[in-house]
Order: structure tokens, then C-alpha cells, then sequence
């Protein structure tokens, strides 16, 4: 399970907190896939190899254009040469907070009722991670609906914009509110309301792994700092 | 629910979930405009305001306590942040308390004409999206420019829209005016739809 | 254990709730709360779970205690440890998207310690039986063992009552089933139960008692043998369903039929890997209802879906009228009334929903006005479609599918929050529009619905087959 691979949350934020020191202090653009390198190595450690193969395809095509750009005078007609440099220099910040945020969620809110949140913000947090998949099946009702009532016609669309905007938009606004108030009905009556501190399921203490990593992510960013300077 | 100025439980749900759908817009559109650089500069914010202005007003008027705008905006500024642009946190949160301000005063929650106000302001400001990643990153891509041998006209060429007065007007009219009709469509929504769905 | 003596409730803003409702249950005691849509069976379930009138604002008089103390007094947390709530649509609830996570999820918010959430969360899996599914994607979980793990989580917190809100809404037959069980169980066990609902017949063996609502007030009680003994013509007058338990649904068997409108040859569908069916060839003749019925996950919704021309089949071909008809054609030809009302309705009220996309003519308008006559929706006509209750949504999503001109109409579950005299008068009105040449198509597991209008059945499953309904 991905769980136990996982790091610990408060490594997690230790390894964001590193990259965005080596991409914000460094200057040296091109090496930041130091960075990438070790973020990449830090999913696969995770277990985390669709996102680690996925994204390190992406990567393979900026170098390529990058190369294109820096050296054979490439000039893009979609997506400039500007969004790839950034893309490129923010690429280990991208993965270091994609890693972040798709923490199981029990790992994070364990994490942030040891912090005394409270129960309120943990629930807000909560909901986020689950309605991303229902805000899709949603959209994919209203669009059914859509086409069978006939409303999709490539005529109407054109014609009628802002209407079809009312379509889409009212059906998946009124069902969102739904979905968000049977959610809070489910959760007060099972001691949402209740002051105090929150408990959790998962109790995961950091172990060596843990220190381990987060000692890694310095080092990383530490050695490329060090040799951005020593080429500048 | 009971009307006091206390977050209840579904107050948070229902904002954290509205917030989720403006920053899916956001995201969405902004990733289909990044193809052409005249769209993305010039218009993409005008569009995200536009679309997003209905859902703004519901999710204000649905809630009706202060600091709905903030939280909102906070949130966007942290997303932006975990993407690697750390500055426009504080931009939005800027932005969060002067809409706030407007809102001040006891009601203008359920005021189509004081939402209009504020998020025809947050339009005008929201051209921060854009600006600012350019203003921070500009001189370490016009480094890299330079070396890859691009001519000195064309990297300016990149930024003409946002140096050129004459575009610069245009933008900030354009995006605060699609602001401004997303409001109007907005408060037909909500008159029409919302209200008399009895969700506000 | 439950004591509402003279208990009244409105809701804010509206004329709906209940009326002194005196009731009593002793602990270990399962009560049932039944009565058409409307009639406040749901409001006393709020009562006794306190979400009235501390989470739903109204007017509140009388008194409701439990276990002995005044819940007016307690506040919502206090009153989750004593009353634990299920309700109707289990996936629209979770917090976790596992399992286990789920289950833990009240302790979490209890604030107990680690281990006690661990021991809690595992007893109630236990408990209800879903250990093998532990560490499964709640999202992934049948219907039936959604609400199992809804209940599994209302259990960790060791509450003393259950109240189940039409528990069965959205759950199949073999839900429902499961659901028995289960509730058998927690009975078994000493825990005391208040179930609202509109289908009775599974009950038969747990409930002590029925109570029937009418207006806001307890209008009569049986006990089990009474309310079977009840003649047909009174169950018929109270609008309630059958309390009469089915005999098991006739086997189809393949019979020649008059020319078919609808047919499918070879049909199949894949979802990523996956099989959802494999090779379906069915023929629809004209001017009959047929339902399809078959297990969970058969894929009915989907080859509903794919016979409107709303999703793509992998392999096979679809042919109106012996032709082959293209997604675009099928669109045109055939109404797809989906059970999830709530991503139908586009427009500002009832009426307009009806109109929507059809000329305004003198004669369309006045079919619209005696549709929704028919259905009991004339006095909501300027209403939003999203006001209505979930059981005049559903008679709403009817009427746009009859009011929509195309010949063939699909149904998905049409009658799943409908009580007795609505789910009848359905049926009638299916029956009279297959006489009028419409070819129906009804996917349900409502045994009532079937023997009431059903011509044929198709079964969808392992094995496929048709025939007719005895």
C-alpha cells in the first residue's frame, strides 16, 4: 500500500521547504534538474512510480525543446519559450507539493490534529481530496443530461453561449450545494461539533527512513547550491 | 442555521467546495489559454473572471459572513504556492482583505451590487496572476534568452502587451469589464435560479 | 428509550413538519415510520437525532428524550453518542475515502485516544462484516455495502438508538437484502431502531411496530400481522407499498415476438479491461414495457446508456427499425430518464422544464398542463425543479421523458423514492403510453412496478435472456 511507503508529513513539508530554497536562492536555471533528479527519486522511494514516470516524460520533452531552444534557435509557435524555462525551474517544486497533497488523507489530518487544528479546518481538507472525482462523475451528468434533452447541438452552443454557460452551470452549482450539505449532515451527527482537540486513526511516528530522507533532501539541494555557485 | 457570525461546520464544507470549483475553472483555463501567448495574456483572465463570477456570488450570498472572500483567496494563494509561485500568496491575500473592506459593512453579503463591486475590483487585480511570475522570472529568462542567441526585439517582443500603455489599458479594461458582466449574468443566476430554488 | 411526548415541529420558512406526535419505544424495541412522501416520517427521525431543530431551523415544542434525558438540552456531539443516524444516500456522506478511514472517522472527531479509535473501527468492521473490504476505495464498494459502511461507522461510536432515513433509497435488491440482515443483527444485539420508510416488505420480521403518518401526525399503528392482514383495497387507499413479502421475480424465457423496434445485435461493452458485458442481443417489439432486470453491475445503466446514444459501446451494433441507427439518430428516437434527478433539470421552474425544447404551441402547453395535472405537479408549476421533493423530482424526470416526443423511452429505477400511490400511478400511465404505440423500456427492481405494468422482462447477467411476465 501506498501508505506505509509514504514519508512522514512533516518530512514532506521539510522537502518542499528545501526546493523552494534551491530554486528561489540559485540562479542557475539550467541545473535545477539536480532538483527534478532528486524530487523524481524521492517519488520513486514513495512507491509513487505513475506520477515518477509520467512527469519524467514531461521532463524529457522540455529538455528537448530546451535543447531545441538554447541551441538550434527553435522558436515555438504554441506555448512559448518562456512557459518552458518556467516549467522547467519550477518542475522539483511541482513534484515535492503533488507528493504533498496526495498524501493519503488520514495521514494528513493525523498530522494536523497533532498540530491542535481544529475539527472544522481538518473536515474542510477532508472533503477536498474526495470531491474531485464527484465533481467529475457530476460534470459528466449534467453533460448526459445534456445531450439528452438535445441541448448540445453544435447551433445551440454557438448561438445561445451564455445560456449554455445557465446549463451547465446551474445543475452542477445546485448539486454541489447538495452534496455539500449532506456532507455536513453526515458529519454533525457524528460529533463534527464537537470542541476540542481530534483524534486519529493513523499514529505514524517517524522512523529512521524518515530522518533519512529529510537528511537526504538537504543534502541535494545543498550540493546543488553549492555547485550553482562554483560555476556562477 | 442560525444566524450568527460563528462558522458552522456546513459553512466550511460548502466554501472549501465552491473555492474547489473556482480554482478548477482557474486551473482548466488557464492551462487551455498557456497554447497562444496573445490569449493567454491578453484575455485569459477576462474569461476565467467571466466564468467564475456566478459561482463567486453564490458561494458569498450562500454563505453570507465575513471573510468568505478571504478564505477563498488564501486558499488560491496557497495552490499558486505549492506551483512554485510563492509571491502571489501574499498578492492574494492582499487582494482577499481589500474585497473583504468592500463587504464590510452588515448585509452586503446578499447585495448583488456590493459583490459586483468587489469582484469587479478582484478582476482588476487579478491580472496579478500574469504579471507577476513574468516581473520575478523575467531576468532569469532573459539570461537564458540572450544566450540561446535570441535578437534583443524579439524577447521584448514577448512582454509587448504588457509594456506597450495602449495594451496595458486595454487589459486591465477588458478583464475588469468581464468581471464586471460575469456579476451581471451572476445576479440573473441568483435571482432566477438560486434564490427561488430557496438555496440562499 | 425513545420518549416524544407532544413533540411538534415546523420547518423555517415553509408550512411543512410535524404535529404532536406522542411516541414511545422501549430499548431493543424497532419501530417503523411509514407513510407517503410528505407525510413527516423523516422530520420525526430528525427529532429524535436532534438534527432538528439544532442543525434544521424551525419551531420546536414538546419534548424528546432518550435514554432518560432531555435531548434539547444536549448539544449535536452529545447527542451522536446516544442517537446514531443513517441516511438515504450513503456515498454523498463519506469523509475517507477508505474504508477503515471512514469507520474511524466519529472516533476521530470524539477525540478518543489512537488505540481505542484502532479497537472501535476494527470491532465494527468486524461487526458488520466487511473485513475482507478493509482496505478497499470506499468509491468502489456495491450500494449495499456503502450503507454497511455507513452503519459500521455510526456503530464505533457505540450509540444506544439507530435511525435509519429511508435507508433503502438507493440500494438494490440485494442491498436491501444485506440491509435486512444487518439491522436483524443490530436488533439481535439489544440496540433500539427507528426506521423511516416507504418500503415496508423487507421489514416483515424486524419491525415491532408500524407506524403510518399522515400530515404531520400519527394517523394509526399495526403491529407486522395486522398490517398483512390488512385487506388489498386499504394498503391501495393508504398509498403505502405492499407489505406482502414477493414470491422471486418469473424466469424469462425466449418467445416469439411481433416485430421489433428496438434490437441490439452483439452488443458489448468494455471499460478499460474490464468486461461490463459481453455480446447482449435483445429485441424491444413495439407497444410493450419491458423491464430489465438483473444483479448490481450487470452494466444496465450502461447499456441503457449506450442504447440512448450516450456512451459508446465497444463492440456491437444498435438498429431501430431493422436499420442501424448512429449515437446521433438513437438521441433523437429514444428518452433516457436517468435515476439521479439531480443533474436533470436545467430551467427556473416545472413548467418550463416540460417546455424545454419544444415549440410553445397552444397544443403543446396544454398537454404540459394535463401531464402535470396527471402527476400531481399543476400546483407546483412556477416552482424551482430543485424545491420539489426527491419524489416529485422523480415524477417530474417522468413527465419531461413521456412529454419529449420520441418513441422509445428508457427509465432508469423510475420508482426508487416513490411511494405506493405514486409508484401505482406510474405505472398506469406507463401502461397506457405502450398502448399508444411507445416502446418502454423500464430498468427496476421493484417487484411492484413490474408485476403492475411490466409486459416482458429481460434479465441482464451472466447469462442473458427475455420473455414474458406470467
Amino acid at each position: 500500500m501506498r501508505a506505509d511507503a509514504s514519508f512522514a508529513v512533516p518530512v514532506k513539508l521539510w522537502a518542499l521547504l528545501c526546493v523552494f530554497a534551491g530554486v528561489t536562492i540559485g540562479g542557475n536555471v539550467l541545473l535545477t534538474c539536480i532538483l527534478t533528479g532528486g524530487a523524481l527519486l524521492y517519488l520513486v522511494l514513495q512507491r509513487n512510480f505513475r506520477l515518477a514516470a509520467s512527469y519524467g516524460c514531461f521532463y524529457l520533452l522540455l529538455a528537448l525543446l530546451l535543447y531545441g531552444i538554447r541551441f538550434h534557435g527553435l522558436h515555438m509557435p504554441v506555448f512559448s519559450e518562456f512557459y518552458v524555462l518556467m516549467f522547467w525551474n519550477l518542475s522539483p517544486i511541482f513534484l515535492v507539493s503533488w507528493d504533498l497533497i496526495t498524501t493519503p488523507p488520514g495521514m494528513l489530518s493525523a498530522f494536523l490534529s497533532r498540530l491542535r487544528m481544529p475539527t472544522p479546518f481538518i473536515l474542510g481538507l477532508l472533503v477536498v481530496f474526495r470531491f474531485f472525482p464527484t465533481m467529475r462523475t457530476e460534470l459528466k451528468g449534467v453533460g448526459r443530461s445534456m445531450k439528452n434533452r438535445g441541448l448540445t447541438a453544435a447551433g445551440q452552443l454557438l448561438a445561445h453561449p451564455v445560456q449554455s454557460m445557465e446549463y451547465v452551470l446551474v445543475p452542477f452549482l445546485l448539486r454541489v450545494l447538495q452534496l455539500a450539505d449532506q456532507l455536513s449532515v453526515s458529519a454533525v451527527a457524528r460529533g463534527a461539533e464537537r470542541p476540542g482537540v481530534r483524534g486519529s486513526y493513523y499514529e505514524k511516528k517517524a522512523g529512521t527512513r524518515d530522518y533519512i530522507a529529510a537528511a537526504a533532501c538537504a543534502i541535494v539541494t545543498a550540493s546543488y547550491l553549492v555547485l550553482e555557485r562554483s560555476m556562477a | 442555521m442560525k444566524e450568527t457570525n460563528k462558522w458552522s461546520v456546513r459553512d466550511v464544507i460548502t466554501t472549501v467546495l465552491l473555492s474547489a470549483v473556482l480554482i478548477v475553472i482557474q486551473i482548466v483555463v488557464n492551462m487551455v489559454c498557456m497554447a497562444n501567448d496573445f490569449v493567454s495574456m491578453v484575455l485569459s483572465v477576462g474569461i476565467t473572471m467571466f466564468l467564475c463570477a456566478p459561482v463567486y456570488m453564490l458561494m458569498v450570498s450562500r454563505i453570507g459572513k465575513r471573510f468568505v472572500t478571504l478564505i477563498y483567496m488564501t486558499i488560491l494563494g496557497v495552490i499558486f504556492l505549492l506551483m512554485g509561485n510563492w509571491f502571489l500568496l501574499p498578492y492574494y491575500v492582499l487582494v482577499g482583505i481589500l474585497c473583504e473592506a468592500i463587504l464590510w459593512k452588515e448585509g452586503s453579503c446578499q447585495k448583488p451590487k456590493r459583490l459586483t463591486a468587489a469582484w469587479t475590483v478582484a478582476s482588476l487585480l487579478y491580472n496579478g496572476v500574469n504579471l507577476l511570475p513574468i516581473w520575478f522570472f523575467w531576468d532569469t529568462y532573459y539570461d537564458f534568452a540572450l544566450a540561446s542567441g535570441m535578437e534583443q526585439s524579439y524577447i521584448d517582443s514577448y512582454v509587448r502587451y504588457y509594456t506597450s500603455p495602449g495594451w496595458l489599458a486595454f487589459i486591465l479594461l477588458f478583464t475588469t469589464l468581464m468581471g464586471f458582466l460575469g456579476c451581471m449574468v451572476g445576479s440573473r443566476l441568483i435571482r432566477r435560479h438560486f434564490q427561488k430554488a430557496g438555496v440562499l | 428509550m425513545i420518549e416524544l411526548t407532544r413533540a411538534s415541529f415546523q420547518y423555517e420558512n415553509s408550512d411543512r413538519g410535524v404535529r404532536d406526535i406522542s411516541l414511545s419505544v422501549k430499548s431493543g424495541e424497532c419501530v417503523v415510520l411509514t407513510g407517503l412522501s410528505g407525510c413527516g416520517k423523516t422530520t420525526v427521525t430528525r427529532l429524535v437525532n436532534g438534527l432538528a431543530p439544532s442543525y434544521y431551523p424551525g419551531v420546536f415544542s414538546g419534548s424528546v428524550r432518550i435514554d432518560g434525558k432531555d435531548i434539547s438540552r444536549l448539544s449535536t456531539w452529545e447527542i451522536g453518542r446516544l442517537v446514531g443516524s443513517v441516511f438515504q444516500d450513503p456515498k454523498s456522506q463519506f469523509f475517507s475515502s477508505e474504508l477503515a478511514g471512514e469507520v474511524a472517522f466519529p472516533c476521530e472527531n470524539y477525540g478518543l485516544s489512537a488505540r481505542e479509535i484502532r479497537e472501535r473501527t476494527d470491532a465494527a468492521i468486524e461487526a458488520l462484516k466487511l473485513s475482507h473490504l478493509k482496505d478497499r476505495a470506499v468509491d468502489i464498494l456495491s450500494s449495499g455495502e456503502k450503507q454497511r459502511a455507513a452503519i459500521a461507522s455510526v456503530y464505533a461510536m457505540k450509540p444506544k438508538v439507530f435511525v435509519c432515513d429511508e435507508p433503502t433509497a438507493n440500494l438494490d435488491a440485494a442491498g436491501t437484502r444485506q440491509l435486512a440482515q444487518t439491522l436483524r443483527q443490530l436488533k439481535e444485539q439489544g440496540f433500539t431502531l427507528l426506521i423511516a420508510e416507504h418500503r415496508i416488505d423487507w421489514l416483515m420480521g424486524i419491525a415491532d411496530r408500524f407506524l403510518y403518518l399522515r400530515d404531520g401526525r400519527i394517523a394509526a399503528e399495526y403491529a407486522p400481522r395486522d398490517l398483512l392482514l390488512l385487506p388489498e383495497t386499504d394498503v391501495l387507499g393508504m398509498g403505502l407499498r405492499s407489505p406482502h413479502e414477493g414470491k422471486s421475480l418469473p424466469a424469462p424465457s425466449v418467445l416469439d415476438e411481433s416485430p421489433a423496434v428496438l434490437k441490439t445485435a452483439g452488443l458489448s461493452k468494455r471499460i478499460r479491461k474490464e468486461v461490463i458485458f459481453d455480446d447482449v442481443s435483445l429485441s424491444f417489439p413495439k407497444g410493450k414495457v419491458t423491464a430489465i432486470t438483473g444483479q448490481n453491475g450487470a452494466g444496465k445503466t450502461t447499456l441503457a446508456q449506450i442504447l440512448c446514444g450516450l456512451t459508446k459501446q465497444t463492440r456491437g451494433h444498435i438498429l431501430i427499425d431493422g436499420k442501424k441507427a448512429r449515437a446521433a439518430v438513437r438521441r433523437r428516437e429514444i428518452y433516457y430518464c436517468g435515476n439521479d434527478t439531480s443533474t436533470q433539470f436545467f430551467t427556473a421552474s416545472v413548467a418550463e422544464e416540460l417546455l424545454l425544447n419544444t415549440e410553445l404551441t397552444e397544443e403543446n402547453k396544454d398537454r404540459a398542463r394535463h401531464l402535470l395535472k396527471e402527476f400531481g405537479l399543476y400546483e407546483y408549476r412556477d416552482a424551482h425543479p430543485s424545491a420539489l421533493s426527491g419524489g416529485q423530482k422523480q415524477r417530474l424526470a417522468i413527465a419531461c421523458a413521456i412529454f419529449s416526443g420520441r418513441r422509445i423511452l428508457i427509465l432508469d429505477e423510475p420508482t426508487s423514492g416513490l411511494d405506493g400511490k405514486n409508484m401505482r400511478l406510474i405505472a398506469e400511465r406507463l401502461k397506457s403510453e405502450a398502448r399508444n404505440g411507445r416502446t418502454i423500456l423500464v430498468i427496476t427492481h421493484d417487484r411492484e412496478l413490474i408485476e403492475s405494468c411490466c409486459d416482458r422482462i429481460a434479465k441482464i447477467g451472466v447469462k442473458f435472456g427475455e420473455g414474458d411476465v406470467a
